[in-house]
C-alpha cells in the first residue's frame, strides 16, 4: 500500500481537485483506493456526495485506527472509499500534540489499511500544524500544487526551508503546477524559473478551468462529466506521472 | 475494500419493476442504470451431472458458454462450433471442468428460458448512491424446448439488494420497503438456486444405488426385485441409444443387463431351475446384439491415448485405421438401432421380465431363506476363493489363471455392491475400495488382452495397407508391452487385499453372528 498526500501550505492552490480527479482516475485504473479528506472544510467528501462523520476519531487513543475505520464510506465508483471530513480533526492536530511521536500515530493508523487498499491520497488542510507533520512523516510522497506566482513560489521556498529545518527527507515532495493561465506572463515566467531551481516538478500542468469549478455543481470527479475537456487531460497526464512516481506497488 | 454481503428476496409472483420502484420512493430516488434480456439455455448430460454437482451450466445466443460453481461464475467460454462432448471445448478451465463433471456424457439443452436483469441505484436526497438493486426474473422459454422429458419451469423475480460500506442504515430502511413485496428472504441465492426456484430441477434422478432390501426378506423375493429393478434401469437408457446421444447410454444398458446376469448366475440357487436356464440365453442375447458397437466405441474414445502411444510416421495408417473404424461404427449403429426399435426386441424383453416379476415359488434350496444370512455366506465363500486363487499368482503364473482371479474378484464386488444397504456404509466401503484397487490393475491387464485381440481381428477382417497394418502392429506391440508392465503389479495388487487386516474384517463382518448380536 502507497500513502499519498496533497499539500500545500496555502489554501485554494487545487489541493482537493488534484485529491478527487487522483484518487478516481487511481481506483478507475484498478487500484482499490481510499481517500482520507482531513480538510475540515469537507470539500472532497462534498465531491463525492458524502456527508462528514460525526464520531470523532482523534479522542480516543488506542482506538483511533478502529474509529477510522468506522467511518469508511463507499462512493458511487468501483475501488474507491472515502473517509469524510470529521469536524473533528481539527481536535485530532491536538490530540498529536499531546502525544510523545505523535506524529507517528498516523504511521500506525494506516498500517491496518494494509490489506485493504493499495492506495491511500490524503487530501490534506492547508497548515503546518502538528497534522501536517504526522502526515509528512506518514506519507510515502507529498504532490505540491504550485500556482506559478511570487506569492506561491515563496511558499514553496518556506514549504522546503521547514522540511529541511525538521530533518524530513525533500525526495518526497513532489511539486506540480497548478491552475496554469498560460496566457498570462507572469505564469510562464515564473514556471521557467522554478522549473530551472527544482528540478523534481512533474511535466503535467493543471490549467485553471472553468470545467474544475464545475465540479462543485456537478459534485462528481472530472472524469464522469467533462471526459474529453483539456483539464480532465491534464489530470489524466498529471496521474500517469504520479503512477511512474510511486514505483511498483 | 471488502465486500458486503447482499440481501436476496424472492418477489411475489404478481408483483413487479414498478411496484418495487414505488415502495422505494418514499425513501429513496431510483434510477435505473442498466438493463438486458436474454434467451438462456441450461445445459446438462442425461443425468443432469452438472446440476447435480451444484453447478450450472448455460450458453447465451451469442454462444457464450458460463459454468457457476456455488455462487460464482467459474469461467466463460465462447464457442461458435459446434459442442457435444468436454473435448469439443478448447483447451482451458471449462474444458477442464466439464471433464471432470461429465466425463463421457454428452451435453444437451435441458431448458430455455427468458431471463431479464435490471440494474438500479438508490440514492439519498444529496444524490448519494447508499444502496444498489438487482432484479432478476426467469420465465421458461416453452417454443426452444427440444428435449424428450422438458424440466418443468414456471416464472421467478428476484431481487438483490447491496449494501454499500458506511450507508447499513440506509440499507435496513430499504429493505424494510421491499419486504412487504416478497414472499421468501434468503442468506444466499445463487443463479442455480433461484432457477430451482423457478421449478427447474432434473426430470428423472440418478437410479439410486440401492433396492429397498431389508435383511430378512426371502432371498428369492430380492432377487427377483433388484433383476427387474436392473432391467428397467438398462431399458431407460434405450432412447439414448438410439438416438446416438452418447456412448454412455449403451454402456450403461450393457452394464446393467451384465448386473441381472451376474446376479441371477451368483444366486442361482435361490431362482427355479428352470427360470435360471431361460433367463442365461435370453439375457445374452438381449446384451449380444450390442457387442459390436461397444467394442468399436471403446476404440474410438481412445483416440488420443492411441495416437500418443505411436510415433509420428504411424500418424497416416492411425488415420486410416480410425476412419475405417468409425465407419464400421456406424454400420454397427444401425444394427443396433435395427434391434432395438424391433417387434422381437420389444418381444424379447417382456418375455424376460414377464418371467422376474412374479411371486416367488420357492423350489430352490435357497429360495426362502433369510436375504441378509444367504448373501453373508456368498460373499466369505468368495472372498476365501479369491485368496485360496492369489496365494497362488506369482510373476510366472499363467494369464489364465490371473483372468480367473479377475473374474472371481468381479463377482464378488458384485456380490458386495448389488448388497451394500444391509450393511453399515462405511464398513463397506472400506472393503469395496482395495477390492476395486485390486481390480483396476487386473482389468489394465485385461484391457490389454482385448485391445490386442480386437486389433488383431480387426486386421484380419479387413481390407489391409502398409500403413494400416504398421499401424495395427505398432499398437499391439506397444499394448503388449504395457501389459507386460500391469503383470509385474498383479501379485502387489493381491497382496493388499489377502492380506490380515482386510482378512479379518470380512470374516468379522460375513461371518457367522452369534443370535440377536446385531452387526
Amino acid at each position: 500500500m502507497k500513502v499519498i498526500a496533497c499539500y500545500s501550505m496555502k489554501g485554494g492552490v487545487g489541493k482537493t481537485a488534484t485529491s478527487v480527479n487522483v484518487a478516481y482516475m487511481a481506483a478507475q485504473s484498478g487500484l482499490r483506493t481510499l481517500l482520507i479528506d482531513m480538510d475540515p472544510q469537507g470539500a472532497s467528501s462534498f465531491y463525492f456526495r458524502i456527508k462528514p462523520g460525526r464520531k470523532e476519531v482523534g479522542k480516543r487513543f488506542f482506538n483511533a485506527d478502529k474509529a477510522l475505520y468506522k467511518q469508511i464510506k463507499a462512493s458511487d465508483y468501483p475501488n474507491l472509499e472515502v473517509v469524510p471530513a470529521q469536524l473533528s480533526f481539527r481536535n485530532f492536530d491536538t490530540f498529536l500534540s499531546n502525544l510523545k511521536k505523535g506524529h507517528n500515530r498516523l504511521n500506525k493508523m494506516f498500517k491496518g489499511l494494509n490489506k485493504e487498499y493499495d492506495l491511500v491520497v490524503l487530501d490534506c488542510p492547508p497548515t503546518i500544524s502538528y497534522l501536517s507533520e504526522a502526515i509528512f512523516s506518514a506519507a510515502d510522497f507529498i504532490f505540491v500544487p504550485v500556482i506559478p506566482t511570487t506569492l506561491s513560489e515563496r511558499t514553496y521556498e518556506q514549504l522546503l526551508q521547514f522540511f529541511k529545518e525538521n530533518g524530513y527527507s525533500k525526495k518526497i515532495l513532489v511539486p506540480f503546477f497548478s491552475m496554469v493561465e498560460s496566457q498570462k506572463a507572469l505564469h510562464k515566467n515564473t514556471m521557467e524559473s522554478m522549473r530551472r531551481r527544482y528540478k523534481r516538478f512533474l511535466r503535467a500542468v493543471i490549467p485553471f478551468s472553468i470545467d474544475v469549478e464545475k465540479m462543485g455543481e456537478h459534485r462528481a470527479p472530472l472524469e464522469t462529466f467533462a471526459r474529453h475537456r483539456p483539464a480532465n487531460k491534464a489530470y489524466q497526464a498529471l496521474w500517469r506521472e504520479m503512477y511512474q512516481v510511486l514505483g511498483a506497488f | 475494500m471488502n465486500n458486503l454481503l447482499p440481501g436476496f428476496w424472492q418477489l411475489e409472483q404478481q408483483a413487479g419493476i414498478t411496484g418495487v420502484r414505488q415502495a422505494l420512493a418514499d425513501k429513496f430516488s431510483v434510477e435505473e442504470v442498466a438493463s438486458e434480456t436474454a434467451l438462456i439455455t441450461v445445459l446438462d448430460d442425461y443425468d443432469w451431472d452438472i446440476w447435480q454437482a451444484d453447478c450450472l451450466l448455460v450458453v447465451t445466443p451469442q454462444k457464450k458458454y458460463r459454468l457457476y460453481q456455488a455462487d460464482k461464475l467459474v469461467t466463460e467460454q465462447p464457442c461458435k462450433t459446434a459442442v457435444r462432448f468436454w473435448w469439443d471445448f478448447p483447451q482451458g478451465e471449462l474444458h477442464e471442468q466439464l471433464k471432470s463433471l461429465i466425463d463421457l456424457r454428452a451435453i444437451l439443452p435441458v431448458v430455455v428460458f427468458e431471463s431479464s436483469r435490471h440494474d438500479f441505484v438508490l440514492r439519498n436526497s444529496d444524490e448519494k448512491i447508499i444502496a444498489r438493486l438487482a432484479m432478476h426474473s426467469y420465465a421458461p422459454h416453452a417454443e426452444d424446448m427440444q428435449q424428450a422429458e422438458p424440466a418443468a419451469g414456471s416464472h421467478g423475480k428476484f431481487l438483490v439488494l447491496q449494501p454499500l460500506r458506511g450507508y447499513h442504515k440506509e440499507f435496513r430502511q430499504a429493505a424494510d420497503c421491499i419486504v412487504p413485496l416478497c414472499s421468501q428472504q434468503f442468506e444466499r441465492l445463487s443463479f442455480r438456486s433461484q432457477l430451482a426456484l423457478c421449478g427447474i430441477e432434473p426430470p428423472h434422478t440418478k437410479p439410486a444405488a440401492g433396492f429397498d432390501l431389508s435383511a430378512e426378506m426371502p432371498t428369492e423375493q430380492a432377487v427377483r426385485q433388484m433383476s427387474v429393478e436392473l432391467l428397467h434401469r438398462a431399458r431407460s437408457n434405450e432412447p439414448g441409444i438410439i438416438d446416438d446421444v452418447d456412448t454412455e447410454f449403451l454402456h450403461q444398458y450393457r452394464v446393467n443387463l451384465r448386473k441381472v446376469r451376474s446376479l441371477i448366475g451368483l444366486m442361482k440357487k435361490a431362482v427355479p431351475e428352470d427360470l435360471f436356464l431361460r433367463m442365461k440365453p435370453a439375457l445374452a442375447e438381449l446384451s449380444s446384439v450390442t457387442n459390436a458397437l461397444r467394442d468399436l466405441d471403446v476404440f474410438l474414445l481412445e483416440h488420443d491415448y492411441y495416437q500418443n502411444l505411436l510415433p509420428e510416421n504411424f500418424t497416416v495408417g492411425l488415420k486410416r485405421l480410425f476412419k475405417m473404424v468409425a465407419g464400421d461404427r456406424e454400420k454397427a449403429r444401425k444394427l443396433v438401432l435395427k434391434s432395438l426399435t424391433s417387434e422381437r426386441h420389444q418381444v424379447a424383453y417382456d418375455e424376460v421380465i414377464g418371467l422376474l416379476d412374479a411371486e416367488p415359488l420357492y423350489q430352490s434350496a435357497l429360495a426362502d431363506k433369510p436375504l441378509l444370512k444367504v448373501v453373508n455366506k456368498k460373499i466369505l465363500s468368495r472372498y476365501r476363493r479369491i485368496c485360496a486363487l492369489g496365494a497362488e499368482i506369482n510373476d510366472t503364473t499363467p494369464d489364465h489363471e490371473v483372468h480367473q482371479l479377475r473374474i472371481e474378484g468381479k463377482k464378488l464386488r458384485y456380490l458386495m455392491e448389488f448388497f451394500a444397504e444391509l450393511y453399515p456404509k462405511k464398513r463397506i466401503r472400506k472393503l469395496i475400495k482395495p477390492l476395486k484397487e485390486m481390480q483396476t490393475i487386473l482389468g489394465n491387464f485385461n484391457d490389454y488382452s482385448v485391445q490386442k485381440k480386437f486389433l488383431a481381428e480387426y486386421e484380419n477382417s479387413h481390407k489391409k495397407s502398409v500403413e494400416l497394418s504398421a499401424a495395427i502392429g505398432g499398437l499391439v506391440a506397444v499394448l503388449h508391452q504395457k501389459q507386460i508392465e500391469q503383470r509385474s503389479k498383479v501379485q502387489q495388487a493381491f497382496e493388499r487385499f489377502g492380506g490380515n487386516e482386510i482378512h479379518n474384517e470380512f470374516e468379522l463382518m460375513f461371518g457367522k453372528v452369534p443370535e440377536g448380536k446385531a452387526l
